[in-house]
């Protein structure tokens, strides 16, 4: 499949979006604010909508949507912290209404079915160029504000009196995001994004012990669940988003078999350390098992 | 110099004030407790100390500078409610969790590295915790969590330690074990110390304390 130009352009473009959507991932699941990427993947339809329909790349469109609707979310979320899952509710709802009036206004349904569900052959190479740029950012991001990020999910008190420039590092993964989120609903399709968002982290999580260790791990089952999706997709002529999500599932299914044939009691027995006057989770686990 | 001082401070979400008037202060080298009835506005002071919130009205100072401006905010530690760490789902290790306290060494980069490893490392076997550092925070006891916290809260070297309803929800015989060992880290390192809690006789039973307040319908008076 590799001598096809389309094909080498989807991969790399694939594989690209599969490193920074879990790293993303990652931090949105930490936060609990995993809904808000499923929002933005719905909202950038309406982006492409308007694309189709202003005779500009749709792609553009998607971007801009996502980025508008992303800070939308975070201004709603900061204003009413206890309705966070509210204002995602709304926004996606209403991004995702526009959309569907656009979807039957706009010329070229099938094009607009392709950014639903992705498509291997659409990728051009402006497209890969904005996606290694954003492929670039996403990566240094995470790297430069690892532990920043870090905090800002354990606890914002906390990571402000650490030093953490609060609002300039949430406004930067915010942006970050949202373009992301935006470009990816070409190859993998908008309504499948968050599952290159979740599902690699999800994994990782079922076997990880620490947060590096997530980190890498998402990282990679990303890759791997892009590639063997793209590949089935290529030779089982299958839309890519639908074969990501395919193979990410049999790899939770697998990863969940491992963790409980590998799980054993984890316990501070191991390490030698309780202090009998403090009854923690672990030991009584150990108890449980005895 | 006081750690902290409270002038004339009224506050509210709405226009309605949930604090009227308070002054309080809480001098270097001391321990306090501020409580109070759920809802009563105990938290909220905390956060207008912390510089969490805007002050509308009065002022507050901590060690001179208001607390929202602060040169260098490493000076103030602050332990959250055990409920706030509970939330911590994710897999990250206690020497993840302590080494993030050091957030100002990272460099450009901010990745711990090995040296802040190693500092978070003997900062958890000061506290009796060597064995946890490479254990998943989220696998603890809201106690051993709560104790990993007060350890991150110390690896700075803080003038000033703020702790937010620290043993709520967490067991009773974990409860004392914590405040004694805060007691006894309050002590040896001369830290001021701001407590809120809710269970005044618990706490003024296993730590000293200097001064008491009490909120009662959003004022304050000695308790």
């Amino acid at each position: 499949m590799l001598e096809f130009d389309f094909m080498r352009r989807t991969l790399l473009a694939g594989v690209m979006l599969a490193v920074a959507l879990p790293l993303i991932g990652i931090v949105m699941i930490n936060r609990k604010t995993s809904m808000v990427s499923d929002a933005l993947s719905h909202v950038s339809l309406l982006g492409v909508g308007i694309g189709l329909m202003g005779g500009f790349d749709p792609v553009l469109g998607a971007v801009a949507s996502c980025v508008a609707a992303a800070f939308m979310i975070e201004a709603v979320r900061a204003r009413l912290p206890h309705f966070g899952d509210m204002s995602v509710a709304v926004i996606m709802s209403a991004g995702l209404g526009l959309a569907v009036i656009l979807a039957d206004l706009a010329p070229g349904g099938n094009t607009f079915e392709s950014y639903l569900f992705g498509s291997i052959a659409s990728v051009t190479l402006i497209d890969l160029l904005w996606t290694a740029v954003v492929f670039l950012a996403v990566v240094a991001v995470s790297i430069i504000c690892y532990a920043a990020l870090l905090d800002l999910a354990v606890d914002v008190t906390l990571a402000r009196l650490a030093g953490v420039k609060v609002g300039v590092v949430n406004g930067i993964f915010t942006l970050l995001s949202a373009i992301t989120i935006g470009l990816a609903c070409k190859v993998v399709g908008a309504l499948l994004v968050v599952s290159l968002v979740t599902l690699p982290v999800a994994t990782a999580l079922l076997v990880s012990r620490s947060y590096k260790q997530t980190c890498i791990l998402s990282v990679v089952l990303g890759v791997i669940y892009t590639f063997c999706g793209l590949s089935f997709s290529y030779y089982y002529d299958v839309r890519p988003g639908g074969a990501i999500v395919v193979a990410a599932v049999i790899g939770i299914i697998l990863f969940t078999i491992y963790g409980r044939l590998r799980r054993r009691p984890k316990t501070m027995v191991e390490a030698g350390a309780v202090e009998a006057s403090v009854p923690t989770k672990i030991n009584k686990t150990a108890a449980a098992g005895e | 110099m006081n750690a902290v001082e409270v002038c004339d401070l009224s506050f509210g979400y709405t226009a309605e004030s949930v604090l009227k008037k308070i002054s309080l202060s809480v001098a270097e080298g001391t321990s306090c407790c501020i409580t109070g009835e759920n809802g009563s506005g105990k938290s909220t002071l905390l956060k207008l100390i912390l510089g969490e919130l805007k002050l509308r009205e009065g002022k507050i100072l901590v060690f001179g500078e208001p607390a929202s401006h602060m040169s260098n905010p490493r000076c103030i530690a602050y332990v959250p409610q055990a409920n706030v760490m509970d939330k911590v789902a994710f897999p990250t290790t206690c020497r993840e969790m302590v080494s993030l306290g050091l957030y100002g060494d990272f460099g450009f980069i901010k990745i711990p590295r090995k040296r802040q490893f190693e500092r978070a490392e003997q900062a958890l076997a000061d506290m009796g915790l060597a064995a946890y550092a490479r254990v998943p925070f989220n696998e603890l006891s809201g106690g051993l969590q709560q104790r990993v916290m007060i350890t991150r809260a110390l690896i700075n070297d803080p003038k000033l330690l703020v702790l937010d309803e620290p043993t709520a929800g967490v067991d009773s015989g974990s409860k004392i074990c914590f405040l004694e060992l805060l007691d006894r880290v309050r002590a040896e390192r001369g830290i001021s110390t701001l407590l809120v809690s809710h269970e005044l006789e618990l706490v003024s039973a296993h730590m000293k304390l200097d001064a008491t307040w009490r909120i009662v319908d959003g004022r304050i008076t000695h308790a």
